[in-house]
């Protein structure tokens, strides 16, 4: 999930742009996990997620919730959600405190609304954090339109190619349904990190420019 | 993977799915190039072949490197998926990072570009001199042939992955000198890679690793991962880990 942390974008276009895993350590809290994670999915459904899921179990735009559930193992590593406000994050959190499961949850997001808004609203401490330096070395490789690099970053493990993303966009400048079509392009996405009404946003502006 | 001729009808729905940009049309013929494919798996488990086509092959050693580091489903020899690593998630049970050191995390690769590793080995062996240790639950300190000068081992060199996380924990007070080796490392490597900090932070959630990389000609971007204190170490455990 360290691929959550290189989301790109300006501070407009990602302060609503939440990752929120949970996750047992090995050899410590593991045994007695599935039950927990699935408690997570259930709370996490509750409040509007733009993508939800995780490793092993499929996703909300290739499964059901009980499907997903069903799937869920204790060694499954970890389960996503991605919400699009800050609100449904807060919620969420509010449940996740009263149900006090015990396993380590990481939030993803601009510094200053995670520690500054909800935790401290919420009255929790943050234990440790992962700054992003960026990235470096040979950006020349990378794609010139940054929007494009903004909806590849939302799938961390790279699986969502350029290419890809470039047809999507062509597909929805042609009429194809902007939802449909990020939808699609969530499916590479295994950790369900992929913040779908997000790529809708960016497919529309960047096929709006290609007609012009 | 591989493409079977004799199935394949070149529709071409393949092509845009590989992250490498690996799958080519030829003529009438679509195929993959072996040397660029990072075995993902992608083309094969997302294009929806019409007349499946796209077909696994065994891997073998060192290929499988290559499938292990870039299908984030498949477990590495962590035994983890994704890129191996807990790294920071879990500090709050593991306590791995804490307070009076720091850990660096280098990926290389990614967004969608890729690695080879003689490309990892320049970050392993420039940092390799500065730190206490590579983090040991981490597929790339596995590969390591010596830890403390961090060469890798050499039948691995020319193998291409998707990314590759090198984690390190080092004291504070090593943090400029790993700083100075980032910034040389920029010119290095052939491919881009992300860096990032990660600090137990103090009784205010701040952490000094902020400004000392302001310090030196690093600017921590607007998002950042934080655990936020939730996990717990159940009764009873008696392992190394406390908070």
């Amino acid at each position: 999930m360290t691929h959550s942390l290189y989301r790109t974008g300006s501070y407009d276009e990602v302060k609503d742009d939440f990752v929120v895993l949970i996750m047992p350590g090995k050899g410590i809290n593991v045994e007695g996990s599935a039950a927990k994670m699935k408690q997570f999915l259930d709370i996490a459904n509750r409040h509007a997620p733009a993508d939800l899921g995780g490793w092993a179990i499929g996703h909300m735009y290739n499964s059901t919730l009980e499907d997903m559930k069903d799937k869920v193992i204790d060694r499954a590593a970890s389960c996503s959600v991605v919400y699009d406000s800050k609100e449904s994050l807060v919620e969420f959190l509010k449940e996740m405190k009263e149900a006090d499961l015990g396993l380590s949850l990481v939030i993803s997001g601009v510094d200053e609304i995670v520690k500054n808004d909800v935790c401290k609203e919420l009255d929790i401490k943050p234990h440790t954090t992962n700054y992003s330096l960026g990235i470096m070395g040979k950006t020349e490789k990378l794609p010139q339109d940054e929007r494009v690099l903004a909806v590849a970053t939302m799938c961390g493990h790279g699986m969502v190619s350029y290419n890809l993303i470039n047809q999507a966009v062509e597909e929805v400048r042609g009429g194809a349904d902007p939802e449909q079509v990020a939808a699609k392009l969530a499916q590479p996405c295994s950790c369900a990190i992929f913040n779908v009404r997000r790529a809708v946003g960016l497919l529309k502006e960047m096929s709006r420019d290609t007609l012009e | 993977m591989r493409i079977d001729p004799d199935k394949c009808i070149a529709c071409g729905n393949c092509l845009p799915y590989c992250p490498m940009a690996a799958i080519a049309m030829i003529g009438d013929i679509v195929v993959i190039n072996e040397d660029e494919c990072v075995e993902c798996d992608c083309c094969f488990d997302f294009a929806g072949c019409p007349t499946a086509a796209i077909e696994k092959v065994d891997l073998a050693w060192p290929r499988i490197l290559r499938n292990q580091f870039s299908n984030p489903v498949v477990p590495t020899v962590t035994s983890m998926t994704g890129r191996g690593s807990e790294e920071m998630k879990t500090n709050d049970v593991t306590n791995q990072f804490r307070a009076g050191f720091f850990g660096l995390g280098v990926e290389l690769g990614r967004p969608g570009i890729g690695v080879r590793f003689d490309d990892v080995e320049k970050v392993t062996m420039a940092l390799a001199p500065h730190i206490n240790k590579f983090a040991a639950v981490n597929p790339v300190t596995e590969l390591l042939e010596d830890r403390t000068t961090g060469k890798i081992r050499a039948e691995v060199l020319s193998e291409k992955v998707m990314s590759v996380l090198v984690e390190i924990i080092a004291p504070l007070e090593k943090l400029p000198a790993l700083l100075q080796e980032l910034a040389a490392l920029k010119t290095k490597v052939n491919t881009v890679f992300c860096a990032s900090l990660i600090s137990r932070l103090d009784e205010n959630g701040n952490s000094p690793v902020v400004e000392i990389a302001r310090q030196w000609g690093f600017t921590p971007e607007i998002r950042t991962k934080t655990n936020i204190g939730m996990g717990k170490i159940p009764p009873g455990y008696r392992g190394e880990a406390h908070k």
